[in-house]
C-alpha cells in the first residue's frame, strides 16, 4: 500500500502543492490531473523517491520508501515522460538493459514476444532507436509493462504520443495490472485518449486534480 | 513468474552495454587516443633532438597527456544517461548504486585508460628511454590510469547538466590528481637514477584502493542530487 503523509514540493521557491496525504491500495489506480506546470511529473518523481519532498514523506507498506530503499525500488515501476533509450542500440537491446537493471531475467524470445505484443515487429525491433519514431519509441518503453510484475507501477504520461491501436493495448495493460490487485499512478492529458483511459482504469480510478 | 538474476550478472551486463556503446560511438576513445599521442608527439617536435633534455622530460609529459586525455573523454560518462532519461532508471535500479557507479567507471578506464596504457611504451620509444624506465612507466600508469577514471567521474557526476562540461570537470579534478602525478613521475625519475621506485608505486597503489573505495560513494551521492 501507497501512503502519503502531508506531502508538499516547492520547486525554485516556488510551492507547487502542499500536504497531500492520500493512501491507495491494491488494485487502485491514481489519476494524476492537472496543466502544465502544476507539479504532475513532480509528484510522480517523488513518489518514485527520486526527488526529496520539501516536506512530509511517502510510505510504502507503512514503511517510508527512503528507508528501505531497495526493497521499494524492487517492487516499483517507474517510466519517465522521456523514453530511457539508447539512440545507438535497438529494442531489443534496450529493453534487456532496462530488464537488467531491475535484476529480472529475460530471455531473448520473451523479450520479442513482449515487443510483438506492442505491434513491434521484424526488422523496427533490430534498428538502431534513433530511427524509430516518437511513438515507436514509447511502445519499446512501455514493453517493459509486458515483462515487469511489480506491485506498484508509476507511469508519467504513458499514453503520449502512442495512436489508437498502441493506446489500447495500453489500455488492457493497465486492466490486468489493477485487476491483479496491484497499484497503478498515471498523469495524463486526458481528452485525446479517453476511451482507452476509461477502459484501462474502469472505475479503479481516484482522480486528484492539481490546480 | 518473473526469474530474478544476481546482482554480479546484472553488473556484468552493465559493463557490457557501455562496452558495446563505446564501440559504436568511439569519438571518446578515439578523440583520447589522437590527442595523447599528438601532444607526446609535439614535444620532440619543439624541443629538437636534444637526447638528454627529452629523457629527463618523458615521464612528466607521459603523464600529463595521460591525464590531459582521460579528462577528455569523461564529459559524457554520466551526462548522456542523463539526456537520455536513463539515469533516473539506473539510480532506481535494485542494483546498489554504487556498485554500477564503480562498474561505470570500470568500463570508462576500459575504453580509455587502457588503451593509453597500451600505447604508452610505444610513445615512449620517441624519446630514447631504456627498457627499464619504459616498464616503470608502465606499472606507474597501470596504477594510475584507474584512479583518472574513478576520480574523474566524481568530476563529471557533479557536472550533469551543464553544457560543454569539459572545462569544468578539468578545473574541479585536476587540482586533486596533483599527488597522483606527483607519485607516478616520481617513480619513473628514481627509476632513472637506479634507486629503488617501488615506495611511490606503493604510494600509487593506496590512493587507488581509496579512490575505487570512496569514489563510488562521492559519484553516487552527486547523481542523486543531480537528479533531485
Amino acid at each position: 500500500m501507497l501512503r502519503t503523509i502531508a506531502l508538499s514540493c516547492e520547486r525554485g521557491r516556488q510551492q507547487l502543492w502542499r500536504d497531500i496525504n492520500l493512501s491507495l491500495t491494491g488494485s487502485q489506480a491514481l489519476l494524476v490531473k492537472g496543466d502544465n506546470g502544476s507539479g504532475k511529473s513532480s509528484f510522480l518523481r517523488m513518489l518514485a523517491g527520486l526527488l526529496t519532498p520539501t516536506s512530509g514523506q511517502v510510505l510504502w507498506n507503512g514503511e517510508s520508501i527512503t528507508k528501505n530503499r531497495y526493497s521499494f525500488q524492487e517492487e516499483l515501476l517507474y517510466v519517465g515522460h522521456l523514453a530511457p533509450l539508447k539512440p545507438e542500440l535497438n529494442a531489443l537491446e534496450n529493453l534487456q538493459y532496462l530488464m537488467n537493471l531491475r535484476a529480472i531475467q529475460v530471455s531473448q524470445t520473451d523479450l520479442i514476444n513482449a515487443l510483438n505484443r506492442w505491434q513491434m515487429h521484424g526488422k523496427t525491433i533490430l534498428r538502431p532507436i534513433k530511427q524509430l519514431s516518437q511513438g515507436q519509441k514509447q511502445r519499446v518503453c512501455l514493453a517493459q509493462l509486458s515483462l515487469s510484475h511489480q506491485p506498484l507501477w508509476i507511469l508519467d504520461e504513458p499514453f503520449n504520443s502512442l495512436d489508437a491501436m498502441g493506446s489500447l493495448v495500453l489500455g488492457t495493460y493497465l486492466q490486468d495490472h489493477l485487476k491483479s490487485q496491484r497499484s497503478l499512478v498515471l498523469t495524463s492529458h486526458l481528452h485525446a485518449n479517453l476511451d482507452a483511459i476509461k477502459v484501462g482504469l474502469s472505475n479503479f480510478e481516484t482522480v486528484l486534480q492539481f490546480s | 513468474m518473473t526469474k530474478k538474476i544476481g546482482t554480479l550478472h546484472t553488473l556484468q551486463t552493465i559493463f557490457m552495454r557501455d562496452l558495446v556503446l563505446a564501440l559504436r560511438r568511439p569519438s571518446d576513445t578515439l578523440g583520447a587516443i589522437f590527442f595523447f599521442s599528438l601532444v607526446i608527439s609535439l614535444f620532440p617536435l619543439a624541443i629538437g633532438a636534444q637526447t638528454e633534455l627529452l629523457q629527463r622530460i618523458a615521464p612528466g609529459i607521459l603523464w600529463v597527456s595521460a591525464l590531459l586525455a582521460v579528462m577528455l573523454s569523461l564529459g559524457r560518462l554520466f551526462n548522456d544517461d542523463y539526456q537520455d532519461g536513463i539515469l533516473e532508471q539506473i539510480v532506481l535500479s535494485v542494483c546498489p548504486l554504487e556498485l554500477i557507479v564503480l562498474v561505470k567507471m570500470l568500463c570508462h578506464w576500459c575504453y580509455t585508460g587502457l588503451i593509453l596504457l597500451i600505447l604508452s611504451p610505444i610513445l615512449a620509444l620517441q624519446f630514447n628511454l631504456s627498457t627499464e624506465i619504459i616498464g616503470v612507466l608502465f606499472l606507474s600508469l597501470l596504477i594510475g590510469t584507474p584512479i583518472l577514471s574513478c576520480i574523474g567521474a566524481i568530476g563529471a557526476a557533479l557536472t550533469i547538466g551543464i553544457k560543454s562540461s569539459g572545462t569544468l570537470i578539468s578545473l574541479l579534478i585536476l587540482p586533486l590528481l596533483i599527488p597522483v602525478l606527483i607519485l607516478g613521475t616520481l617513480a619513473v625519475d628514481a627509476a632513472a637514477v637506479h634507486s629503488p621506485y617501488s615506495l611511490y608505486l606503493y604510494l600509487l597503489i593506496a590512493i587507488g584502493a581509496l579512490s575505487v573505495f570512496l569514489a563510488p560513494i562521492a559519484c553516487a551521492a552527486a547523481l542523486k542530487i543531480a537528479l533531485d
